[in-house]
């Protein structure tokens, strides 16, 4: 996911591939294309984390569109030597942050949509593909809406963008021991929640 | 960077570490010595990895359910970078305005200069140029009629001593002090009549 081909403006004949950080580079002396290619790259992981994380397709397109506004506002001060993960783990983070932002300042819709969201699923237009999916996957999907946040955060990051827990710890902004202890707690939270009969 | 197996302190952190494929090959072997050691650690790790594979499973299977809107995000993210290259130019364009801007700190060091360049006029008109002035200044302590007697306050200056104590002045100041000079003639006059009247009436 770190490289995808992309159409040279030297050389329209064979396109070549570039890394984040050299689309970055390029992105920063205007070149819109580079920016393109880059959202084409993390554009289905990003929404669909974003999404894992808000339960909510329109909510994830919102905080998409918010997540590269900020990243054209900050492209100037990405360094690729400060962060680990590159380019992935810093958009990453952003996603991360316009979420948690979104959450704050409607923290007291939230549990209230929360409700809703687990009552209407059966009638929203994306449950009507959780009727064709498995009853497996129909409660896996409720036990990732119901995980603690820190927990669902951990396993999206580790799921969507496919860090190393050192790099989803230290985006994050805690040790890799509670990383690591979120992930284990999630991962024994979801697999209790498919083998029971109700959730 | 620290390495996670130093910073792992339970065991179920540094299996799933594993499971995860993140430990390299000193932490790999310090994991086998470490399941060497402990018998219920290989069960352990084994429960763990079934279960890690069969949620990462899940979630694989629930993505593949979903419909994505990708091509909306990507329209969006598109009418943004066009908008962010519009702005970038046009601040590019005004970028020679703002080179004539003068910053604010340099009103501030432009005062200072003027204060200090100030202050050094007028401290070069004011420092004193001659010493002679102090010597100028003695008759002050010489006996007025009022107060003390000049025997008891200062040594009254003999007429021999009194042109030596004028040798240094300046032409111009010669000619202001004429008048200070007969004071001090006659007040030391004055007080060698004192001195006689007092050694008078002692006898």
């Amino acid at each position: 996911m770190t490289a995808t081909p992309l159409a040279d403006d030297t050389d329209a004949t064979e396109p070549i591939v570039l890394s984040d950080e050299a689309l970055v580079q390029r992105l920063r002396d205007g070149h819109t294309d580079a920016g393109r290619a880059l959202a084409q790259r993390y554009c289905q992981p990003l929404l669909r984390y974003l999404r894992g994380l808000g339960g909510n397709e329109h909510l994830a397109e919102e905080l998409h569109q918010q997540t590269w506004i900020s990243v054209l506002q900050h492209l100037d001060r990405f360094d690729a030597r400060s962060n680990p993960g590159g380019f992935k783990a810093w958009i990453f983070r952003i996603a991360t942050n316009k979420a948690n932002d979104h959450w704050r300042s409607a923290g007291r819709e939230r549990s209230a949509k929360a409700g809703l969201r687990l009552v209407s699923d059966e009638f929203s237009p994306e449950a009507e593909h959780g009727l064709q999916a498995t009853e497996q996957m129909l409660k896996l999907r409720r036990a990732i809406d119901i995980l603690p946040e820190n927990q669902k955060q951990v396993v999206l990051l580790k799921y969507y963008s496919g860090l190393k827990f050192v790099e989803i710890a230290q985006l994050l902004g805690c040790p890799l021991n509670t990383a690591l202890g979120r992930m284990h707690k999630a991962v024994l939270r979801l697999r209790q929640a498919m083998e029971s009969e109700n959730i | 960077m620290t390495r996670p197996i130093q910073q792992l302190s339970s065991e179920e952190s540094l299996l799933l570490a594993y499971v995860a494929g993140e430990l390299d090959g000193d932490e790999l072997a310090e994991l086998t010595r470490r399941m060497d050691a402990d018998a219920m650690l290989p069960p352990r790790m084994r429960h763990l990895q079934k279960d890690y594979a069969a949620v990462m499973d899940q979630l694989q299977l629930l993505d593949q359910g979903r419909a994505d809107n990708e091509e909306a995000a990507l329209r969006r993210v598109d009418r943004l970078l066009t908008d962010w290259r519009i702005d970038k130019h046009s601040k590019r364009v005004l970028e020679p305005v703002q080179h004539w801007h003068i910053p604010g700190w340099s009103y501030a060091a432009a005062a200072a200069v003027l204060l200090l360049v100030g202050f050094c006029f007028w401290w070069a008109n004011n420092t004193p140029q001659d010493n002679s002035v102090a010597i100028v200044s003695t008759p002050t302590t010489m006996p007025t009629g009022e107060g003390p007697l000049a025997s008891e306050t200062a040594e009254p200056l003999t007429p021999e001593q009194m042109p030596l104590a004028f040798q240094n002045l300046d032409d111009d100041n010669t000619t202001d002090l004429s008048d200070l000079e007969h004071d001090v003639v006659a007040l030391s006059q004055e007080g060698l009549s004192a001195n006689n009247f007092t050694s008078n009436n002692s006898q």
